[in-house]
Parts: C-alpha cells; structure tokens; sequence
C-alpha cells in the first residue's frame, strides 16, 4: 500500500475512533495493535510492549504528576482562598474591577498551577458568583474566568508544556520558561480588552459605577503583600531554580510541591486527609495521562516505520509553499481538530507527523511548539469540545452552555491576536529560554 | 453477596490505588533528597533518577484499574450524549466491549514479553541494573485487571447513560 493511503487511513480511523466516544487509550490501542498485525505480523507486538514501557519508564514525565499534586494541595488545603483575599485587596477602585481581579487571580493562579480545569472550577465557585451578584455581565465574566484560567497551562507550571516536551524531544525546561512573556502577555491583553469595553459599555460592570467597594488602606495592602508571600516560595521553587539552574524541571515539580505543602502548613491547613486525598487525584490523573501516551507511542513508530513521516516531509517540500503559508497551515489543522477531540490525543498525533516538518522548514522549535502549546490551550475554551468549558460549566448553575459557549469568542480571538504577535516576535518566546 | 473473584479483582484494584498513591509519594521523596544532597551536601544520588523512573511506571499501572473502574479515562463523548438513551445504551455497550477486547490484547501482549524477558534474563541498564520484569509485569497487571473491569462493565442492565464511560477528569 502507498504511504499517503496507510497514513489518511491511520489518522482517518483513529478520528473515527476518537469520536466514537471510546476511552482514548482504547482507540490508540486498537489501531496500533491491528496495524502491527497488519504491517509487521505477530512478531512485531514486542515492540508494542516496549513502547508501552519505554513511555511510562522515563522519569521527565514524573513532573506530569508532581504538578498536578502542587495545585491540588494549594486548592484543596484552601491556601488558595488567602491569596485571593489578598489580591481582592491590592487591586484597586477601578471601573470593572471584578474583570481586573479575575484576570490577576488567573495569572497568579496560572504561575502555580499547571491546569486550566481546576483555576476554571475554582473561579466558577467562588469569583463568579459575586461577579454576577454585583451586576457585571455574565457572558464578558464567564468568557475572562475561562480566558484567565487558560493562562495555567502556558505560565510554568504546565503539565502540557511536558507532554509537548517529551514527545517533541524539545528541551522542557526551555518551553517553560518561554511560556512566562506570552502568559503575560496574553493576561495584559485580556486586561486591555475588557477594560475597554466596561469603557465604551458601563453596564457590563453595573455596580462599580453605582456603588464602589470599600476602600482599602495602604496599611492593609502592606498586610496584603506579606500573607501571599510564601506563595512567592512555591514560585520561585518551580521557576526560579529552573531559571538559575539548580533543579531540572522534574526535580523543580518536586521542589514546588514541597513548597505547597509548606505553605498550607504556614497557614494551618495542612492535614493528612488533605495530603492523602492530593496524592490520590495527582496519581490518577497522571496515570490517565501516561496510559494515553503510552499507548499511542506505537503510532509514531508506525508512522515512521511505514515511511509515512518522511514522504509526508518530501511532499511538503516539494510544494514550494513560504514558511508563513506553512506555519498558518500547520496551526489551523489543530486548532479546528481541537474543537472536537481531546487535546493531548491531537498532540500525540501531530507532534511525530509536524517534527520532521519543523526540522526541514528550520523554524525554533521552542517558538513553534509554543505556538502549538497556545493552539491547543485555546482549544481547552473552543466550543463545542472544551475541558475548560466544561470544568466551568460543571462547577456552576447560573449560565447556560449556549451563553458559554457564546462568550469564549471574543477570548479566542485574543489569544489568536496573540499567537500572530508571537509569531511575527519569536523573542518574546524565545528570550527567556537563552538566559537558562 | 458479591461473588467471591469480584470481591478479590476489587480488592486488588483497591490495593493498586492505594500503591500507586505510594508509588507518586517515592516520587516526591526521591526528587527533593536529591534535590537537597545535590545542592547543599554536593553528594548526589545514584538512585533517585531511577527510583523515579520505576515508580513513575509502576504507580501509572497501579493506578490503572482504579482509573477503568470510575470510568475516569479520557474519552470525547460529546456525540454519544447528544443521541437519545436507548440508542446511546447499545453504543456503551459495544464501547466496553472493545475495551475488553482490546486491554485483553494488551494484557496477553505484555505477558508474553514479561515471560520472554524472564526466559531471556533482560535486564535494564542502569546503575543498577534489574530484570526488566520486575517492572514490566505491572503494566501487565494494570491492562489485565483493566479488561477485567470492562467486562464486569458488560452487564447490559447497569449501564447509566448519564455516566459518561470516560472524561470525569483531564489534564490541560
């Protein structure tokens, strides 16, 4: 068989598969073992086995579990609930204030946790409410909470940041790094934005301009910046000893969770219930995770042995088309496929098809898998398929899925404004990386 | 009563959630000691990368059949929830036992390899190097209790629509 039919078939069945509703892992699975079946025979299925374990025996990956067990701890243990007080204190009177707090929370929140879901659930609970209680609009809060909360898998941590790095064999401390400009960034284009539009719209903020909140001492913000400090730890734990070379990112995951467990014990809130409950969800979601890479990590190798990747690359070539045609080309194929499947199984199809693209069209590939990274985390608040939107949803009442879904555009659209400044200014992805 | 195997692939699942916990807590230890030796007594560790790396392996597939059985694994089900419940139901059904069927071959996959690195006496190559088994025969274990829980997952008349087969987590 040609190698562009074993590749539209592959990919077409395992879309197939994907949609059908079946756990991702089955569908890889059953792919990977009919294709062995098919193109190696029954001897072939040692490397199944090998590739399962090769996968889950790599010890970088143990970062994927140690920073989802940092955030639970923060949440769980209610640590979190303090630094909200606190930065509920040190934003000021301006109008639309509930938009600013939403937006800093989330880049706070985004610099300790390494999920979307959990910042989206928490700001649904406890922001949102009282963003609604006060009048402001319920589309502009819910689509700033979901915008704010994608802002957790680009600022470090991230648990995409190591799956990108592992599989596209990119330096993961580097794409970590090179996610804090564009996190920012994109955090003061949401500020931007939706400060304009209380702007030429008051009513979307209704009480800050009838009734203003209560007024805050300096003595109080003083106070403010003290309590959030052990936060400060929990940060520098994770990015600054990656940023002055003492830890490895994995080692740095492990740092950081040390620090969260010491500031739950600084506020009094850390139990073992809480700490064994923070282990129990960690580990299950990481082995959730790894079982889906390991069972697709067989597909790669299929790809690559069929010499299906290659042709692909000698295609592409061939074609002549500028690396701006390329580039748009390579980002809109995920990010319309992200509407509809799960980003981590669109990553473990993608990343082995595009790497060898990226080598031959000699893009950064810290730039280019941090612009994929931007591409798959909006595709977290992309309807109809979204784990941020449904994290948000699951966690509140007070909004249909139809007004969700109607309030991630104009956010999509700034991170798409965003990716484009990116790509246009690879240094704001790729500054911070050449200090490591 | 519970038929006694059930009780017993339970209980096992019961024991792999509560190792994999442990397995993630090795994790945590193993990184910060070698952390601290490093940098403050400048002794690194030998063992740590390694204990990492088996513990990372070993608690995923521990783990695995707690996962299967809460319907945890990550599955896009959006389309499946639009169609109306007796229609869905048949689907559930089909989608278990593809589950079965296909963690069944993973099961038997990895159990002939384990048995191969047994009779071949395959080590891993590290600092300190250990038959390949000790670890792999995990990842056995997690697809086999796996297939397991899909097919107590066939009993048509407990099938709830309104439990999804997958996605109650993620990851992003």
């Amino acid at each position: 068989m040609v190698w562009w039919a074993i590749l539209l078939i592959g990919l077409t069945l395992l879309l197939a598969c994907f949609l059908s509703g079946m756990p991702i892992f089955i569908a890889f699975l059953l792919i990977n073992i009919v294709g062995v079946l098919i193109i190696l025979g029954q001897p072939g299925f040692g490397m199944v086995a090998n590739s399962i374990f090769e996968t889950t025996n790599f010890a970088d990956l143990s970062a994927i579990p140690l920073f989802i067990m940092m955030g639970e701890l923060l949440f769980r243990s209610g640590s979190i609930d303090i630094l909200f007080d606190s930065v509920d204190k040190l934003v000021g009177r301006v109008k639309g204030r509930q938009y600013v707090l939403c937006i800093a929370l989330s880049t706070v929140f985004g610099a300790l946790s390494g999920a979307a879901m959990g910042v989206a659930a928490m700001m649904a609970r406890t922001l949102f409410p009282g963003m609604l209680d006060r009048g402001y609009d319920a589309r502009m809060s819910t689509g700033a909470i979901l915008a704010g909360a994608s802002l957790a898998p680009i600022i470090p941590p991230s648990v995409l940041v190591i799956i990108i790095g592992t599989l596209a064999n990119v330096s993961i401390a580097g794409l970590l790094i090179a996610g804090i400009l564009p996190g920012l960034m994109l955090a003061g284009m949401f500020l931007v934005y939706t400060l304009t539009r209380v702007r030429l719209n008051p009513k979307l903020a209704a009480e800050d301009t009838a009734t203003s909140t209560a007024e805050v001492t300096f003595a109080e913000k003083v106070r403010a910046v003290v309590r959030v400090l052990p936060f400060a730890m929990i940060i520098f734990c994770v990015m600054g000893l990656i940023l002055l070379g003492v830890a490895t990112p994995s080692e740095s995951a492990a740092t950081g969770v040390i620090g969260a467990l010491a500031t739950a014990a600084y506020y009094r809130k850390l139990d073992w219930k809480m700490f064994s409950e923070s282990l129990a969800s960690a580990a299950f979601i990481a082995s959730m995770i790894l079982v889906i890479m390991a069972s697709s990590k067989m597909f790669s190798q299929l790809l690559a042995f069929t010499g299906s990747t290659r042709e692909l690359t000698q295609v592409v070539a061939d074609l002549g088309l500028s690396a701006h045609v390329m580039l748009f080309i390579m980002m809109l194929i995920p990010f319309i496929l992200c509407m509809f499947i799960d980003q981590v199984a669109l990553m473990l199809v993608v990343i082995p098809i595009y790497q060898p693209l990226i080598r031959s069209l000699e893009f950064d590939p810290i730039w280019f898998w941090l612009l994929m990274l931007l591409n798959v985390t909006v595709g977290g608040i992309t309807p109809p398929f979204g784990y941020t939107i449904f994290a948000f949803k699951g966690a509140t009442d007070r909004v249909s899925l139809q007004q969700v879904f109607s309030a991630t555009w104009p956010f999509v659209g700034i991170f798409l404004i965003g990716m484009l400044v990116i790509a246009a200014f690879p240094p704001i992805a790729t500054y911070l990386p050449t200090l490591l | 009563m519970l038929h006694p195997l059930i009780w017993v692939h339970d209980r096992l699942t019961d024991l792999g959630f509560q190792l994999g916990k442990l397995c993630l807590g090795i994790i945590l230890f193993s990184y910060s000691f070698e952390v601290v030796s490093r940098y403050f007594f400048n002794a690194p560790t030998w063992w740590a990368d390694e204990a990492v790396s088996y513990s990372l392996c070993i608690g995923c597939f521990l783990m695995m059949p707690h996962v299967t059985r809460e319907k945890g694994h990550v599955a896009v089900t959006f389309l499946l929830e639009l169609m109306p419940a007796q229609r869905a139901k048949p689907c559930y059904w089909l989608i278990y036992l593809l589950g079965f069927l296909v963690c069944g071959a993973a099961f038997w996959i990895n159990l002939d390899e384990n048995i191969r690195q047994f009779v071949r006496d395959v080590h891993l190559m590290k600092v300190k190097p250990i038959p390949k088994y000790y670890i792999s025969v995990f990842i056995t274990f997690g697809f086999g209790m796996s297939a397991l829980h899909f097919l107590r997952f066939l009993d048509y008349r407990k099938i709830e629509i309104d439990q999804r087969p997958a996605g109650g987590e993620s990851y992003e």
